[in-house]
């Protein structure tokens, strides 16, 4: 493949993004107005008081929500072909700097609990292909086991009691330096390792039976070497589509997992919009999101392209 | 293969080096910042959990914005609401009332500072209340009823309003927005349309530092008009997850925790009255849970089949088995906390299922075909009660029990369990229930302004709970009147009419539940949601 047809991909998927956005755009509006609740009405009865009839239109009016829906969305659609996401309901800040003050919070979640199911997961899954039914796969089948079946909502509140204030050693809650980051950042990881613990087991035990492999052996090659350079490059494939998935969900943020642990993150923001109907924040998220999920699975894609020579020479 | 065993020992034994590094780094990372917070030198401060972002940078006098707690400890009001509704002075350190009741000439508290300063004055007042009187999003009697705002001189300012309405003073003593902010506090300073820029009042309290989801932090104002608070700094933690909460608690990251600011799980009691380092505060709510009755429901409409629901339920059990002995159980609409209510008009229904079944075959119902279901010719006596669990999880065992205590009575009932919005648009909008739960509001808003908003038509709707017109007359008789004792009267006969009515089931009062850590001294509950401790008495060990 020429470096002009890898652009020209590139670029087609770009441009897919359009009609993806779109279409999205257009469901979530029409499954928000689907749903019962009235913004305006929940906004001044999050006041506590049962509102008038002239206090809730003059709400409306004041929201944007007084015309009919299709015309709604059109406004609302036009303000994002000038780059503006829309002000939010509940807290008048506009929506996009309320996503971007919250998303580096949940990159760095995100970034942690990735290293954390990656450290996990790697030496189990290779050391359980290695040892197929020894002792160290029965930790690894063990471990998965664990890892699919306990909630995040349990393991975290675990993890809080035993590691800070049983043993003291961790704060609570909070975004608060290092220390704060490792438990959630092994409850979402340590959910996400037991899959990738089997799917690498199993993928290098497919490829350490090809002749490949024979081959390198036969070479002489040391057996780290061979595993490392000929057999796992090949085996994290499988890992590595699964993973494009897995970064786009924590990216979206995780609402167990931030709630629990106070994390100040994007999950527990939309939660919030969702349940107050603020129809700007929940729109302005999903297109985000969209962006984000199609160029991960762009990036995903490109590292395939280039960890094998395989699909370049198709 | 036999040859490589060797490095594939050596590979083995370095994945399993690496393992053990993961867990020695997430055990072994000390946790180095967490005592510094609360033992800065000199500083006293403590660590208080909220559930929800305090809204710090928007935290504006005369919005809706932002933690009604935070605002009640950087803003004063004209008036203070005091032990079962008493009216205390707080800037306004008296005022007269004219003989019609419409004109309220308050006499303000001189040499009165803003935490930035300025000074505070009758025109600090009139700025504050023009910033957001004329809104109409606003419902406040005080808005909607004012005709205009006086400054007589600098320390004496008059509210004149279109009719006679005796809670005048007490919606004054609301967190927000009635609570008096400098005209410093916007930008361009001093102009009712400014926009504004940061919290400045003349309460205790001033905002120091805020990070959104994350804390603020509140110091002493050193110009308070009153006694100085003795802690220097609360900082306010957001913890949104009530176990979270418990465990915060626990470890002692968190001193208070509780109330309306971020409620403790009731199951979590036992733990903290076990934990020797917390002290399980309990104080008598306003509020009260109840269970409406659909007036559209025929059945529902007879008198005898309202009482037997009321007489099914076992309140006593609820409160004891279901609650952990938090709260008691209901003898009315409000518990006597709320102005008004006293012993005598306090009446409610007891426990009798033998009456119950006695009261439904009087209406007319009997169980003919022996599914344990009473009919009345031929249409089996069935409910469905709606009821939420976001807001308040504890419903779901209650109505579950109810559900129970109803079959045992020949009642059979569908629970219908919703999300928060689809369960606020049956009970405002669709009516779509035959029994649903609900709860009066907090503070001041009792008793008239629930009274008001739930029991009584409006230009567009007939009443919420129960339409009833004579109880609708007796309820702007009690609004009305000016004089005391009337009033009472009035009241006393709203509530004796209720009772005779059974206008809907009482079912519990809740207690509002606080855990303090013993370091903490001087805890005193408020009166109020938003002020749910006095703050400036709080002092900490110095050990």
């Amino acid at each position: 493949m020429e470096l002009n047809a890898i652009i020209r991909t590139l670029l087609q998927r770009l441009l897919q993004l359009i009609p993806v956005l779109l279409g999205i755009s257009v469901i979530t509006f029409a499954l928000m107005h689907l749903t019962s609740g009235d913004p305006a009405e929940i906004m001044l009865r999050a006041d506590g008081i049962k509102p008038t009839y002239e206090a809730i239109e003059a709400a409306r009016i004041a929201l944007g929500l007084d015309g009919p829906v299709y015309m709604q969305y059109v406004h609302w659609l036009y303000r994002v072909l000038h780059l503006d996401l829309g002000i939010s309901y509940s807290s008048n800040r506009p929506v996009f700097t309320e996503l971007m003050n919250r998303f580096p919070a949940t990159a760095l979640l995100s970034g942690c609990s990735l290293l954390a199911a990656i450290l996990i997961a790697l030496p189990m899954g290779v050391g359980s292909a290695l040892y197929p039914g020894k002792w160290f796969d029965r930790l690894g089948r063990v471990c998965a086991l664990f890892s699919v079946s306990m909630p995040g909502y349990w393991l975290g509140l675990l993890l809080i009691y035993y590691g800070s204030v049983k043993l003291k050693l961790l704060p609570v809650t909070g975004m608060d330096g290092v220390s704060s980051v490792i438990l959630p950042a092994f409850t979402l990881g340590f959910g996400m390792a037991g899959v990738y613990i089997r799917l690498i087991r199993s993928s290098l035990l497919d490829v350490l039976a090809t002749l490949y492999i024979k081959a390198a052996r036969a070479k002489g090659l040391q057996e780290w070497r061979v595993i490392t350079r000929h057999a796992l490059r090949n085996a994290l494939l499988p890992s590595l589509t699964l993973l494009g998935v897995n970064i786009a969900g924590l990216l979206g943020g995780s609402v167990v997992v931030e709630t629990i642990f106070s994390w100040p993150g994007i999950g527990k923001y939309v939660i919030e919009a969702i349940f107050a109907k603020d129809y700007i924040v929940i729109q302005g998220y999903v297109l985000w999101m969209a962006v984000v999920v199609v160029l991960i699975n762009l990036a995903v894609d490109s590292l395939h392209l280039m960890l094998d020579p395989r699909i370049r020479l198709r | 293969m036999r040859a490589s065993s060797k490095s594939k020992t050596v590979l083995t034994t370095s994945l399993f080096i690496l393992l053990l590094v993961i867990i020695m780094g997430i055990s072994g990372c000390s946790h180095s910042d967490k005592a510094a917070q609360t033992s800065d030198s000199g500083d006293k401060a403590i660590t208080v959990a909220i559930a929800a972002d305090a809204g710090l940078d928007r935290l504006d006098a005369g919005a809706y914005e932002g933690s009604m707690n935070v605002h009640a400890m950087i803003y004063d009001g004209l008036v203070e609401y005091g032990e079962k509704g008493e009216i205390l002075p707080s800037l306004a350190e008296s005022w007269d009332i004219s003989e019609d009741g419409k004109v309220y000439t308050f006499h303000l508290r001189q040499g009165v500072k803003f935490s930035d300063g300025t000074e505070f004055n009758a025109d600090a007042v009139k700025f504050s209340f023009e910033r957001w009187v004329k809104d109409p999003a606003n419902s406040l009697n005080v808005a909607t009823a004012m005709e205009s705002l006086e400054v007589a001189d600098k320390h004496t300012i008059t509210m004149t309003f279109n009719k006679a309405y005796y809670p005048f003073l007490t919606e004054l003593s609301f967190a927000r927005p009635v609570r008096i902010i400098s005209p410093t506090a916007v930008e361009p300073a001093g102009d009712i349309n400014g926009t504004f820029v940061r919290a400045i009042g003349t309460g205790p309290w001033m905002a120091e530092s805020y990070k959104t989801d994350q804390e603020a932090v509140l110091v002493s104002n050193p110009n308070y008009w009153g006694d100085l608070p003795k802690l220097s700094k609360i900082i306010m933690k957001v913890i949104p997850d009530p176990q979270s909460r418990v465990l915060a608690l626990q470890s002692g990251d968190v001193d208070i925790a509780g109330g309306q600011m971020g409620k403790l799980p009731v199951e979590s009691v036992p733990v903290i009255e076990a934990d020797s380092s917390l002290t399980l505060q309990k104080s008598p709510g306003t509020s009260s849970h109840f269970m409406i009755f659909n007036y559209n429901t025929s059945a529902l409409q007879d008198l005898n089949v309202r009482k037997a629901i009321n007489l099914a339920m076992n309140k006593k059990s609820i409160v004891n088995d279901l609650m952990n002995g938090i709260g008691q159980e209901a003898k009315g609409l409000f518990p006597l906390t709320v102005p008004y209510v006293t012993e005598s008009n306090n009446t409610w229904y007891g426990f009798d299922p033998e009456e119950a079944k006695q009261l439904l075959a009087t209406a007319g119902y009997k169980d003919s075909d022996g599914d344990g279901i009473a009919e009345k010719d031929g249409n089996p006596l069935e409910f469905n009660f709606v009821l939420q669990q976001a807001e308040y999880p504890e419903w779901k065992t209650i109505s579950e029990l109810i559900q129970s205590e109803l079959k045992e009575i020949g009642i059979d009932v569908k629970l219908q369990v919703l999300e928060p919005n689809a369960y606020y648009d049956a009970l405002w909008t669709s009516k779509a229930y035959d029994l649903i739960l609900y709860r009066t509001y907090d503070d001041a808003y009792n008793p008239h302004s629930f009274l008001l908003s739930l029991f009584h038509r409006t230009t567009e709707a007939p009443a919420v709970v129960w339409s009833d017109a004579e109880l609708e007359a007796q309820i702007d008789n009690a609004i009305g009147a000016m004089d005391l004792q009337e009033r009472q009267s009035a009241y006393d006969s709203i509530f004796l009419r209720m009772y005779q009515e059974a206008m809907f089931a009482a079912i519990y009062f809740p207690d509002d539940i606080l855990a303090v850590n013993h370091r903490v001294t001087g805890f005193k509950p408020g009166y109020t949601t938003f002020t749910p401790v006095f703050w400036n008495q709080l002092d900490v060990d110095s050990k």
